[in-house]
């Protein structure tokens, strides 16, 4: 499979108050035609950030350093405005500010696909169609509300449906499962799946939740305070993660123990540290791992693991 | 202990108060003395409104509560006893602290409010040592909510609570904004906890690993009623209810059928989504009835599934 996307030592640096906080450091990614990637870790990983910086949505004032190769080409901030929304789009976390309030769904819906003289009633069907798509149920009410007549859920669908208008070649979703019980969590992971799969579209999920990740991705990529740590097959993630950092996360899952990782209590301090990032809470931590970050190690078939005592 | 007698909770809305949501019907439940009790169910099912009744933060419409045999219903306040003994936490621990009071003084002001110590050295060391049950240090009381993280701050507002000795504790949603190895020590204070002091707990989660992991009994809520009651070992290996069935396989990632929104007010609300519903059930709610020991389910058609047939 050709990469569709490539992500090459890419750095970002938020000024903050004076003080340069790294919140990514030289991330290296491949994401092929048509593959699923999982974005996991914890609040302050990085995962945001990182998709940020593929869709050019960073604030102002960020310090991008590094290459991401779209297509074959090295994306510049002139490209970002025309592929946005056509040739990769980002459904964001927040449902409840990332739909306009005093337009109606339909409105907002139809202005995706203003260019091209489509006339109206094409553009209509489209949009019932897509809402189809998402399975919402009475689709034909929904163009008609406003965003505060929806449920949560139902705005999470209305933005599926929006990302996927224009049947982008990548979609990267932050977090579309957060927060939904069982059922209505399954519902959209496999809505995903099969839309995603469907139009052989690649996919970057997001998300916390290690089953999700395992349940809709064909690789899984670990992030730890800026940098990636272990990418390791979907499959294999529960039983044969590597890094120490995903032995604990996988290890705190309540069913598997509620291992509590030797860890600093408090928000980790987001200042720049020499060597491995997990080193001040590493078990295993040798003392070349606090001097030099390791490298990203290849272990088996598509499993990476960055730590020094693997190197 | 707590118990919930046909507890019914009607919210109304819009201009002439017509529009209205009915979050809770009928429902009868009885927490025993220091158990946990996990509240499971979809989002709308009506858990968070059960565990606002239970605090006193709403009245129900119809029903009443009880706590050792002292009822509240609608006009009638819920007892000050009750008040102090039943405590809660919540999902968003930043939104339990006022963000502009240093942890010293939002940890001491219940005690001071109740009149609990007679003495700044005795609230001092009630507060001293309450941060030591929560593995908290004492930097903590002079830094805002602000200056602490997610974990730090729900960890402080249960220590808060439980400056109250609280025989119950309804717990909506408490591990859920917060980051795995944080969750995991969240929930390892509470089964300390709860080992310790033997305070029973009102536990509200979507999250059947999390919920599983502290209690011993459990609830399945669907539409404003309770449709399945049990110890969670059985629920989960032999569930009587359709939505239970299609709630566990959905929380093994299995494939499970959308669900309709049921809407109404009479018959049983899974009915729209059901295979075996049939006239009865569009008709007449069915009641909680025991089907084994401490089982009970809600559904006209228990007996089709004894199977695992969803």
């Amino acid at each position: 499979m050709s990469a569709l996307l490539q992500i090459d030592r890419l750095s970002v640096i938020y000024h903050i108050n004076g003080y340069a906080l790294p919140a990514l450091q030289e991330v290296d990614l491949h994401l092929a035609a048509g593959e699923k990637l999982g974005l996991v870790g914890e609040s302050g990983a990085g995962k945001t950030t990182l998709a940020g910086a593929v869709m050019g949505l960073l604030p102002r004032g960020a310090t991008v350093k590094g290459k991401i190769i779209f297509k074959g080409k090295i994306l510049s901030p002139a490209h970002f405005a025309r592929l946005r929304g056509r040739e990769m789009v980002l459904i964001p976390q927040n449902v409840y500010n990332s739909l306009n309030p005093v337009l109606s769904i339909g409105q907002q819906m139809e202005d995706l696909q203003i260019e091209g003289k489509i006339p109206r009633e094409k553009r209509q069907a489209t949009m019932l169609n897509l809402l189809q798509k998402v399975r919402l149920p009475r689709p034909q009410a929904v163009p008609g509300s406003y965003p505060h007549q929806l449920s949560g859920g139902m705005k999470q669908r209305v933005l599926l449906a929006m990302g996927l208008s224009r049947s982008p070649s990548l979609v990267l979703a932050d977090e579309p499962t957060k927060g939904l019980d069982p059922v209505r969590r399954m519902g959209i992971l496999s809505l995903v799946r099969e839309l995603v799969d469907r139009n052989g579209q690649s996919l970057v999920l997001i998300t916390h939740d290690l089953n999700a990740a395992v349940y809709l991705c064909d690789t899984v990529a670990l992030m730890y305070r800026g940098q990636l740590v272990e990418i390791i097959p979907a499959s294999r993630l529960l039983t044969a993660g590597l890094h120490p950092y995903t032995r604990a996360l996988l290890a705190a899952a309540p069913e598997r123990g509620l291992g509590i990782p030797a860890r600093v209590d408090g928000p980790p301090s987001p200042f720049p540290l020499h060597g491995c990032p997990y080193s001040p809470l590493c078990e295993l931590c040798l003392p070349a791992c606090r001097k030099e970050k390791p490298p990203l190690f290849p272990v088996g078939h598509g499993h990476l693991v960055r730590c020094g005592q693997i190197a | 202990m707590l118990e919930f007698r046909e507890v019914e909770m009607v919210f109304r809305s819009g201009r002439s108060r017509k529009r209205t949501v009915r979050a809770l019907n009928g429902v009868s439940l009885r927490l025993e003395d220091g158990e946990i009790f996990g509240l499971m169910g979809e989002s709308g099912s009506g858990k968070s409104t059960l565990g606002k009744l239970a605090l006193g933060l709403l009245a129900p419409t119809r029903g009443e509560i009880c706590w050792n045999e002292t009822c509240w219903r609608k006009y009638k306040p819920m007892p000050k006893e009750a008040r102090l003994a039943i405590q809660g936490i919540f999902q968003n621990p930043y939104g339990a602290f006022n963000p502009r009071h240093k942890i010293a003084y939002a940890l001491a002001e219940p005690l001071v409010r109740h009149r609990l110590v007679r003495t700044k050295e005795a609230r001092d060391a009630a507060v001293r040592e309450m941060l030591r049950r929560v593995s908290l240090g004492e930097e903590c009381l002079d830094k805002y909510p602000s200056q602490l993280s997610g974990g730090q701050v729900q960890r402080l507002a249960l220590a808060r609570i439980l400056l109250m000795q609280p025989r119950l504790i309804v717990a909506d949603e408490p591990t859920t904004m917060l980051d795995l190895s944080i969750q995991a020590q969240v929930i390892r204070l509470l089964q300390t906890i709860h080992r310790e002091t033997g305070t029973a707990f009102l536990f509200i989660s979507h999250d059947l690993p999390v919920v599983a992991s502290l209690a011993r009994r459990a609830g399945i809520m669907y539409g404003g009623r309770l449709v399945e009651v049990g110890l969670l070992d059985e629920l989960m290996s032999r569930p009587r209810h359709p939505y239970t069935h299609v709630f566990f396989a959905a929380a093994a990632e299995q494939a499970v059928p959308e669900l309709q929104d049921g809407g109404q007010k009479d018959g049983c609300p899974y009915a729209v989504n059901c295979g075996q519903a049939g006239n009865e059930c569009l008709s007449t709610a069915p009641r909680l009835q025991p089907v084994a020991g401490e089982h009970y389910v809600a559904c006209h058609r228990a007996d089709l599934c004894k199977e695992a047939v969803p």
